[in-house]
């Protein structure tokens, strides 16, 4: 009996010892108070560390992602595992920054830009004084550079193949000058592929340390010392589990801060970590762990605002939570399918939708819907505009289950005993509705109206629904659509083309092929407009799939240790999403509030 | 035990290695997909934007790349040579990072955690299966282990989520996710050992849990079947004492089979504890070989199959060659 009171001493005592070595990861932070809302002089103090030697709390950003991070020595946005939305982005200051939703720029690298009148040739003009953190000097030759060797590359690397296709030269004017010329008009160029928004930009490398490497090989990481950067961001510590990147100590370490241009961001350590289930990031955020969650649902973030009074959302503390994505959310109809073939079938089940009701069911009212395949952002708004006799004319979004049943009785359909539409051959309209996880809100809702249509509907998230939707092998599917996001909806149309990759609909019309491919090289407003509305004409009364509603970021944000998120209750300078390209913008505006 | 016996087991070993070989490559080759479309389908989902101009060339560039374009023969004994010098390849999803160091990195933390936790398990379900069969023993240990084989029938991620709710959820002594704290940078210190050693407990526990209960139960029949033989009343009647009939007669001769299931328990820890990892968001094997599913990686998939099987039959070959250690009736002589 001896031994075992021995035992559970020692057992009592070991956790006690871990508890209390473990205390100082929770910590409050030294009560020095960390100059960063100063003056760029002011903030050139070291950090207040924690007894351990860290960042403290209060000067460090912790985001989470639901997915785990690729290898750790990955930096490269070229690499065809490579992604921005690990880390990476915050190495690549770009030439500018954009707001995806209003499409506002911020110039940064570069000071102004300008086309020609055929869109042909497209210059940038460099900021003075901007330097690598090795100490080089920023130019042209950089900028240069980096288009030419993309040009080149094409699809040995990632992201490549639209430099491929456009890029004639990119030649250095004088070390602040640049000078792109394209193969073929090209006056979408700068909004979609250069400047900083949403998942795009152009990520500007250094020459003199690319130069001779293998870009499709290339990690930037250097041996551990991370990639060389235009940015005050230095790599500190990776791994499959989460990214440490730790800010210059200095004013005198970035160029902006050096020059006057920016002060250092109030942010010394960006943290971004794996968390892979929903209800641990809301439960992390109302605990203060975490600064920002990945996209969760709806009612998790509602959790999250009553549980605590410093989380704040896109849209503040009120409905819907969230900024409309680039990447609405359709029913997609396989064009190949015997029954969803036929145009009638497809307007049949978009008259069987309703999507308020939907956004009401799946969103507790918290979304907005959607009936064109793109994204209501400001920057395509002309286009929008352009549409609106086409949209009175079709009257997509409206439900209307008569009309529906009016459609498929005139194209030879009945039901059958069991209340299901079937073919003059008794064969019943099936829709198999395979989906991302993303949509598990939505799907159920949606197979309820089709059944009530008189459509056999069920639905699945299998693993590999990306491969099911694009092989065409399916009836019918959820998923975003990729595509523009500002200028014109050409990226968009261009998904429906014979052929494209992105065609996952199957969808074949010659007529709107021609169209589409005239719309490619339109520079002038005019023409771009009216072949808009003679492509979406076409699309309209064909419906290639069925567009359902926005697609929202959805992510919590901390007030207790960083304020002045973007936020349409305040001020939405920036869509700060910590996955998209514009969020370095975004670390630089947040204000540390110096909270224990 | 003779070289012919050693040499057989050896060339079981190899018979083994390249039969499980075979079928892992052919396997995931079955599902009909395109490892590389699959690829740039999952970062399009992520929302990254990959043009549709894109996507063909590609899968065209990296399909050559990586082989995929040649006839199924060819990649098959490209395959071959690359196993036998133990060379996975180059990840599809993580291009271009080895196979060999995304396994190295989260080998550490799987075998950490499932070792130790099958380790624990196995131990003291064995010593609590033995004592619950021996008439002899303390009443608690009557009345309180059984409960614990109850817990035999929950699967590791369930216990997990219940651990976690309970112990990080409602009363939050331990931390709600990870391998170690979220802002601490790993280092060789004593902070970072506890560090980890704080964030593995429920883990650990949530294995723990769920196979005493197994362990346990597999030992208490066996002792139940020992107590009954001959050398047992033989040991009793020479007056032997209690502790020593317990350990030296009844467990020595009731654990052999304890021993060949903690061989392959040992053998498959190598590829993790997947729900427990995802449960827990920790770094391991498990993670990394879900997401080589999701993703149709086959060189990552083939990697850590391959890894397992050798392991296992590893294991096996070292038990059988040890087997007579701990039991002096079996010998491998040719009679």
């Amino acid at each position: 009996m001896n031994r075992f009171r021995v035992l559970l001493a020692c057992l009592v005592f070991g956790a006690l010892l871990i508890s209390a070595c473990s205390s100082p990861q929770t910590a409050a932070p030294a009560a020095e108070e960390p100059a960063a809302a100063a003056a760029p002089a002011a903030q050139e103090a070291a950090p207040a560390a924690t007894t351990d030697g860290e960042t403290p709390r209060n000067r460090t950003m912790i985001v989470a992602d639901m997915s785990g991070y690729g290898p750790p020595e990955m930096w490269s946005p070229y690499n065809l595992g490579g992604t921005h939305q690990q880390g990476v982005t915050l190495f690549h200051e770009p030439l500018v920054f954009a707001d995806m939703l209003d499409g506002h720029q911020y110039p940064w690298l570069a000071t102004s830009w300008e086309y020609n009148a055929d869109a042909t040739e497209l210059v940038y003009h460099l900021r003075d004084g901007v330097t690598w953190s090795d100490g080089e000097a920023f130019n042209a030759d950089d900028v240069a550079y980096t288009f030419n060797t993309l040009r080149d590359l094409g699809n040995e690397v990632r992201l490549g193949g639209i430099y491929e296709t456009y890029i004639k030269e990119a030649a250095v004017v004088d070390d602040l000058t640049v000078k792109i010329t394209f193969s073929s008009p090209a006056p979408r160029f700068h909004d979609e592929v250069v400047v900083a928004k949403g998942d795009s930009a152009t990520f500007i490398v250094p020459q003199h340390i690319w130069e001779g490497q293998d870009w499709a090989e290339y990690t930037a990481f250097n041996d551990g010392a991370g990639p060389v950067t235009t940015s005050p961001w230095r790599y500190s510590f990776a791994d499959d589990t989460r990214r440490i990147i730790d800010r210059v100590k200095s004013c005198d370490e970035w160029w902006a801060c050096r020059t006057g241009f920016a002060p250092l961001p109030e942010i010394e350590r960006f943290v971004q970590i794996f968390i892979g289930d929903q209800q641990a990031q809301a439960t992390a955020l109302i605990r203060n762990e975490i600064d920002q969650t990945h996209d969760l649902r709806v009612d998790l973030i509602e959790k999250i605002l009553q549980d605590n009074p410093e989380a704040t959302t896109w849209t503040g503390r009120e409905g819907p939570y969230g900024m409309v994505s680039w990447w609405p959310t359709a029913l997609h109809l396989s064009n190949t399918d015997k029954h969803f073939g036929k145009s009638e079938v497809r307007w049949a089940i978009n008259r069987y939708i309703d999507r308020d009701k939907l956004i009401d069911f799946a969103f507790a009212g918290n979304g907005q819907k959607s009936v064109w395949p793109f994204p209501p952002f400001k920057g395509l708004q002309a286009s929008i505009d352009g549409l609106a006799d086409l949209e009175a004319k079709y009257e997509p979004g409206k439900f209307d289950p008569a009309d529906g049943d009016a459609r498929l009785t005139a194209a030879g359909y009945t039901k059958n005993s069991d209340g299901i539409w079937a073919d003059a051959d008794g064969d019943t309209i099936k829709c198999y509705i395979a989906s991302l996880p993303h949509f598990s809100d939505l799907g159920p809702v949606l197979v309820e109206m089709l059944k009530q249509g008189g459509i056999d509907t069920t639905f699945s998230q299998p693993p590999d629904v990306g491969a099911i939707l694009s092989s065409g092998d399916y009836t019918c599917g959820l998923f975003g659509h990729n595509g523009a996001m500002s200028g014109n909806i050409y990226r968009t149309l261009r998904l429906y083309t014979t052929g494209d990759p992105g065609n996952w609909f199957q969808y074949s019309n010659p007529e709107f092929d021609a169209i589409v491919d005239e719309l490619a090289g339109a520079a002038d407003e005019a023409t771009v407009r009216e072949l808009e509305y003679a492509a979406m004409d076409i699309w309209l009364r064909d419906l290639p799939d069925v567009n359902l509603a926005q697609f929202y970021n959805r992510t919590a944000n901390n007030q207790t240790y960083w304020t002045n998120w973007p936020s349409t209750a305040t001020d939405p300078y920036m869509n700060g999403i910590h996955m998209h390209t514009g969020f370095p913008y975004t670390m630089m505006q947040l204000k540390a509030t110096n909270a224990p | 035990m003779t070289f012919d016996y050693l040499w057989k087991r050896i060339f079981q070993f190899v018979l083994i290695a390249f039969l499980a070989a075979t079928i892992n490559f052919f396997f995931p080759r079955m599902s009909g997909q395109d490892p590389i479309r699959q690829k740039l389908i999952q970062l399009q989902s992520q929302g990254v934007n990959v043009s549709s101009e894109e996507v063909a060339g590609l899968i065209e560039t990296y399909n050559a790349k990586f082989g995929l374009d040649q006839p199924l023969w060819r990649q098959y004994l490209n395959y071959l040579g690359n196993m036998a010098r133990l060379d996975f390849g180059v990840s599809i999803s993580n291009y271009p990072a080895t196979v060999s160091s995304i396994m190295a990195r989260a080998i550490p933390w799987t075998v950490g955690l499932l070792l130790t936790a099958t380790l624990i398990s196995f131990t003291l379900g064995t010593i609590v299966g033995a004592l619950l069969a021996w008439g002899k023993a303390p009443l608690w240990v009557r009345t309180i282990f059984p409960a614990l084989f109850t817990f035999s029938a929950v699967p590791f991620y369930l216990m997990g989520i219940v651990l976690l709710y309970v112990f990080a959820f409602q009363w939050p002594i331990f931390p709600l996710f990870g391998g170690f704290s979220t802002q601490r940078i790993p280092t060789m210190s004593w902070g970072f050992a506890v560090d980890v050693l704080h964030h593995a407990i429920l883990p650990a526990f949530s294995i723990v849990l769920a196979q005493i209960g197994f362990w346990a139960l597999g030992m208490r029949s066996m002792m139940v079947t020992v107590q009954g033989e001959d050398y047992m009343l033989q040991a009793e009647a020479k007056g032997l004492k209690d502790s020593r009939i317990f350990y030296r007669y009844a467990m020595r001769n009731a654990i052999l089979p304890q021993i060949t299931g903690l061989a392959l328990s040992l053998g498959t820890t190598i590829s993790g504890a997947i729900l427990v990892e995802i449960v827990f968001s920790y770094p391991g094997v498990g993670s990394i070989l879900l997401q080589a599913v999701r993703g149709f990686d086959w060189y990552v998939i083939q990697g850590i199959v391959f890894l397992v099987i050798l392991s296992v039959a590893f294991t096996m070959l070292i038990i059988d060659l040890i087997y007579p250690l701990l039991d002096p009736r079996i010998h491998y002589r040719t009679e």
